[in-house]
Order: structure tokens, then C-alpha cells, then sequence
């Protein structure tokens, strides 16, 4: 009986493994186009490509904290938010020049700036 | 093979920085620095019922018929828990290449050395031509790579953030 459990749960747990090789494969990130830079975009941005590195409330994780007195503390305008975003830091974090359009860049910079910056 | 593909994979895909499972926990971090923690918990007893089962450690006296079950299952169920935390390393996070980044480095190396080591010891369990005095060597491999991997995930964000850290 408990041999037909384990060989039960080993199949369960190939056919598990396949699922997960298919959506390496298949899966996309949660889409987070948006067509005005506001805060609630940037905020569905931030949880969409930041959030699995610096928490999803900006506490930090993998990458550095930035709510409240955290990593935005070294920037002193939105402009510098943006460029450093754009820009990535080699081998830490990664550059979204590519990966996202200005307005996004744009609507999750000023979501950091001004939402989590202030928490 | 299985390796290389992990690592190729994780070095071609464009990691999304997006969370995955969380579970009851608090953000997918914390899960997956407690579902590592208990994979090295069932890697332990993997090693135990090993060395039972090969005779090096003499309890129990008496081998209870459902040990080497026993051995199978936890073996099992540590890679059943370890898919979801694969597929956010290799999907959000992906392949650390910078050597100067040596936990992250070290990490990427050995979850991919992982599956591979892994996937060894499936088809040296199952083969009738290799000879068997090669399968403690090869899990023996997969428990060290195994915990190497807890020590640079699970204690190093214990440590950095805390304990428990949920």
C-alpha cells in the first residue's frame, strides 16, 4: 500500500516537472503596458518587474530596499530615478531601456519617487 | 545535459523580476527560503536512510520493510517542493554570470549542477550496466550540492532578514 503511494506521488511529481519545464517555456510576465505614466501604473509595473527583487512593498529582498529611507535616498530628482532605471547596475540589477517603453520607465520611476519613497 | 540546459536556459531567458508563489507567506522570497530549508530537511533523512540502507549506521537494529519506500518518497517529495522554487530562480531571477557576485554566482552553478546530479542519480538507480558502488558517490554529490545550495539561499536571507523571516 505504501509502495503504491510513493510510486503514485513519483509520477505526480514527473508530470509536475514537465508543467514546469512548459512554462519556462510559455510563460510571460504579468503585462503591465500601460498608456499614461500615473501612479497606479507604475505602481502595477513595480509589482509586475521590480517587485520579485526589491519586495512586493518595496522592502527589499534580492535587491536593495526602497521604501522609506532606503536606496532612493542617494537620488535627487525623478529624472536620475529614470536614468538609473533605464541604465541597471552590471551584474546586480538589470537595465529596462530595452525592456520597457519610456512611458513605463517614466510611470514606474515616479511610482518609486513618490509612493514608496515617502512610506 | 540537464545542467547545462538549466544554465543556458537561465542565461538566454529575460528574467521578469516578478513574484510567483507565495503561498501563506509573506512575498516568494520568504517561500522559497522555507520550502529550501525543508528540502534540507528531507536531504538529512535522505542521507540517513541511506546509510541504513547500505548498511554504515546500524539504526534501526531491524530495517523496517517500508525504508528503502521511505528513502524514495522523501527523495521524491524534495523534488516535487523544489520545482516551484527552480522555476522563480530560472523565470524572475535567471543565471548570475558575474564572478564577483559569488553567492549569487555559486548559487546559479550549483542549482543547475543540482538537476543535473539529480538526473544521474534516476538513471544510475535505474540501469543494470552501471555498477552500483557509483550510486552513493552520485547522491552523495546531490546531498552536497543540495545543502550548498540552502547555505547560499535560505541562511544567507535568514541572516540578512531575519528569523523566521515568514
Amino acid at each position: 500500500m505504501f509502495r503504491r503511494i510513493v510510486d503514485g506521488v513519483q509520477v505526480l511529481t514527473v508530470a509536475a516537472a514537465l508543467v514546469t519545464v512548459v512554462l519556462l517555456a510559455v510563460a510571460s510576465p504579468t503585462s503591465a503596458s500601460v498608456d499614461s505614466p500615473d501612479a497606479s501604473a507604475g505602481a502595477e509595473i513595480f509589482s509586475a518587474r521590480c517587485s520579485g527583487c526589491h519586495g512586493a512593498d518595496g522592502g527589499g529582498g534580492v535587491g536593495p530596499r526602497l521604501a522609506g529611507e532606503g536606496a532612493l535616498s542617494r537620488f535627487d530628482a525623478l529624472d536620475q530615478v529614470e536614468r538609473f532605471v533605464n541604465a541597471g547596475v552590471p551584474g546586480r540589477m538589470p537595465g529596462f531601456e530595452t525592456r520597457l517603453s519610456a512611458d513605463d520607465v517614466r510611470a514606474v520611476a515616479g511610482y518609486v519617487w513618490s509612493e514608496l519613497a515617502a512610506r | 545535459m540537464v545542467s547545462v540546459a538549466a544554465g543556458v536556459y537561465g542565461s538566454v531567458h529575460d528574467p521578469t523580476g516578478q513574484q510567483t508563489v507565495s503561498l501563506f507567506f509573506s512575498n516568494t522570497l520568504s517561500f522559497k527560503a522555507w520550502t529550501t530549508t525543508l528540502i534540507a530537511l528531507l536531504a538529512g533523512f535522505q542521507l540517513y536512510s541511506a546509510l541504513r540502507m547500505w548498511g554504515k549506521i546500524p539504526w534501526p537494529r531491524t530495517k523496517p520493510n517500508w525504508w528503502d519506500d521511505a528513502h524514495r518518497l522523501s527523495g521524491t517529495l524534495a523534488v516535487a517542493f523544489s520545482l516551484p522554487v527552480a522555476f522563480h530562480c530560472l523565470w524572475a531571477l535567471g543565471f548570475e554570470p558575474d564572478l564577483t557576485e559569488l553567492r549569487r554566482f555559486s548559487h546559479s552553478v550549483l542549482g543547475c549542477l543540482f538537476y543535473g546530479a539529480f538526473a544521474a542519480k534516476v538513471t544510475l538507480v535505474r540501469s543494470k550496466t552501471i555498477p552500483s558502488r557509483a550510486l552513493p558517490w552520485v547522491g552523495g554529490v546531490v546531498f552536497t550540492t543540495l545543502i550548498a545550495i540552502w547555505l547560499t539561499s535560505s541562511l544567507w536571507f535568514f541572516t540578512s532578514f531575519g528569523f523566521p523571516a515568514l
